[in-house]
């Protein structure tokens, strides 16, 4: 496999899966140093399998990972991984699980208290059982123990998830501050505002890595968006696949290739409903390459 | 920046990645990993519920029944001083009992949360060493062992049994054989684990051979008459009876040391096994699995999926 000097990860037409079953089927990905890419998708498509195959966590079944050009294996010291769930052990205070992981990473250092601190987390509670947390404690604690590690690849799992919207902002802060210095930040999320983050966002569904690019391009290659109130039993009719999204904002749906713009919104108009054409948002980026294309 | 100035804060420095891991991947080492996995094992064993009641609460439970319920008295043994030696035999017995039940049962427990938790799937992204990992558990294992086992020779004491070390020697074999002891357990839990991964099977399986290993030896060794003839011998060679019979020779008093007093308390035939032999025997069966146990950690959880 080639590698430029700036790739941090490729991966090539990877297959994991269990029992017989792929659930990633020829997978490609790329991330660079200096980046931040959000591997966007559902749950259930297979994006902890591929950050845990660049962690070296897991072994692929089949195809290339490569780190830094090197094997997952090869580079542990150089990249750390933050696993959703996988590494707390309740028993423990949170204290010494942070203690345990200090010692197993040459790049560990002491930057786990500042992160906390930064994510407003009580270090009163540093001194109780980890099974006493609640979930935004433990995620915070794993992001701590994650960012504490000095290493130029940064993998995460689902970093924000049950997260309050002050803890999603300062932790935007934190990864795109690591990968101001260089770092190559690759996290997990099906949480759209994940994406605002990135520099390259990779669109996971159960058919592989079906799109990736920045976020802007990737926008504009989606059709645009069919957004309606009132009585809305006929959108259907005139979106793409007839697939109807609820949302808060009414029902949504995507343009179908060469429809008329102005036909389709006077055909709405006329059934009472309150319609206008958009640009997609990253939601709508979510929903078409996860339900539509 | 946030993270520019968090740095600065912990290092003092705007150093690079590579200087500040090559500073630190010296001090990383094979010792301290041992030590981290050694704190972890020994502080989630101790803050379980678990190992309260199986580990130190049965065996003690087992020998209060045994010695109430179940010992001869002291004319069907020869005297009061036989008695005291059979209640310590019995209590190095059932203090064997609980350091399995450590080892085996409740190491394979907290393993087999580890891999089927997914836990590993962290653990193998980072530049641990196995051995260190396996090592560490072993080591924390000992420790709830020893004290397991402690416990029950001490309610022992009280209870009327008297121990005697045949010569100083006696010290390292015993020690010696708690320490290849629970290397054993400490083995069989972690192939277990490899080869089963279901934390609730692998939680049956070490139950069943911890149990079926104490009856089918008689009671660790202690009752070889409950076997037939012709499995009398598997008292000196089964490693848990091995390993009880030969602290009864060297931690207890009289009764064993004649062929008349060890058939008085029922421990032979077979004679009890007091030469070197049985001693390089033990060690033999703790290096085999031992070594089985270090490659099985090696390739089924890290260069492997265990539990995937």
């Amino acid at each position: 496999m080639t590698v430029s000097a700036d790739a941090a990860v490729r991966v090539r037409d990877l297959r994991k899966g269990f029992g017989g079953e792929h659930v990633l089927d020829g997978v490609d990905l790329d991330a660079e140093r200096g980046e931040v890419t959000v591997l966007l998708g559902p749950n259930g498509a297979g994006k902890t399998l591929l950050l845990s195959c660049v962690a070296g966590g897991l072994h692929p079944d089949a195809g290339d990972v490569s780190v830094f050009g090197e094997s997952p294996s090869a580079a542990r010291a150089d990249l750390t991984f933050g696993l959703q769930d996988g590494m707390l052990v309740p028993q423990l205070t949170g204290r010494e699980n942070v203690a345990f992981f200090r010692d197993l990473h040459p790049g560990a250092t002491d930057r786990w208290r500042d992160v906390l601190t930064e994510l407003d987390f009580d270090e009163d509670a540093l001194d109780r059982e980890v099974r006493d947390y609640s979930g935004g404690m433990k995620r915070k604690l794993e992001l701590a123990i994650t960012l504490a590690v000095d290493a130029p690849l940064v993998l995460l799992d689902e970093p924000t998830a049950a997260l309050d919207m002050t803890a999603v902002e300062t932790v935007h802060s934190l990864l795109a501050d690591r990968a101001a210095d260089g770092d190559a930040v690759v996290l997990s999320s099906h949480l759209p505002v994940d994406a605002d983050l990135a520099d390259s966002v990779a669109v996971v569904t159960e058919r592989g890595v079906v799109a990736q690019d920045d976020p802007e391009t990737l926008r504009s290659a989606v059709p645009p968006v069919v957004r309606a109130h009132g009585p809305v039993d006929g959108l259907a009719e005139h979106v793409r696949d007839g697939r109807v999204f609820r949302g808060d904002d009414g029902r949504r749906g995507f343009l179908p290739d060469g429809a008329d713009r102005d036909a389709v919104v006077d055909a709405l108009a006329a059934d009472g409903v309150d319609v206008r054409i958009t640009d997609p948002t990253v939601s709508d980026l979510f929903d078409y390459h996860v339900h539509v294309a | 920046m946030v993270q520019n100035s968090l740095r600065n804060m912990a290092t003092g420095t705007e150093a690079t990645h590579d200087v500040a891991r090559e500073t630190d991947t010296a001090s990383a080492s094979w010792t301290m990993q041992t030590a981290a996995f050694a704190r972890r094992t020994l502080r989630a064993t101790l803050r379980s519920r678990a190992t309260l009641i199986w580990g130190f609460g049965f065996p003690a439970f087992w020998y209060v029944l045994t010695s109430v319920a179940f010992l001869p008295g002291a004319e069907a043994v020869g005297g009061a001083g036989n008695l005291a030696a059979v209640k310590a035999s019995t209590a190095v017995a059932l203090g064997l009992f609980g350091a399995l039940t450590v080892t085996l049962v409740l190491f394979a427990s907290g393993l087999g949360r580890d891999v089927g938790e997914k836990r590993y799937r962290k653990l193998r992204s980072l530049p641990v060493a196995p051995s260190a990992d396996f090592a560490g558990r072993y080591l924390a294992g000992l420790s709830v062992a020893a004290s397991s086992y402690v416990l029950v020779l001490i309610l022992g004491y009280f209870d009327g049994a008297r121990y005697a070390l045949q010569s100083p020697v006696s010290v390292l074999v015993v020690v010696g054989s708690l320490a290849l002891f629970s290397l054993i357990g400490v083995s069989l839990a972690v192939l277990v684990t490899v080869l089963v991964s279901d934390a609730e099977m692998i939680v049956g399986i070490t139950n069943a051979v911890l149990l079926v290993t104490y009856f089918l030896t008689g009671y660790n060794g202690l009752m070889p008459g409950l076997l037939p003839d012709r499995a009398r011998f598997l008292v000196n060679v089964a490693p848990n009876a091995l390993a009880a019979r030969l602290q009864v020779w060297h931690l207890t008093d009289v009764p064993a040391t004649t062929p008349e007093g060890a058939a008085s308390t029922g421990l032979a035939p077979p004679a009890l096994p007091i030469g070197p032999e049985y001693v390089a025997l033990l060690l033999a069966w703790a290096l085999a699995l031992g070594a089985a146990a270090a490659v099985a950690m090696d390739r089924g959880i890290y260069r492997g999926e265990g539990g995937e």
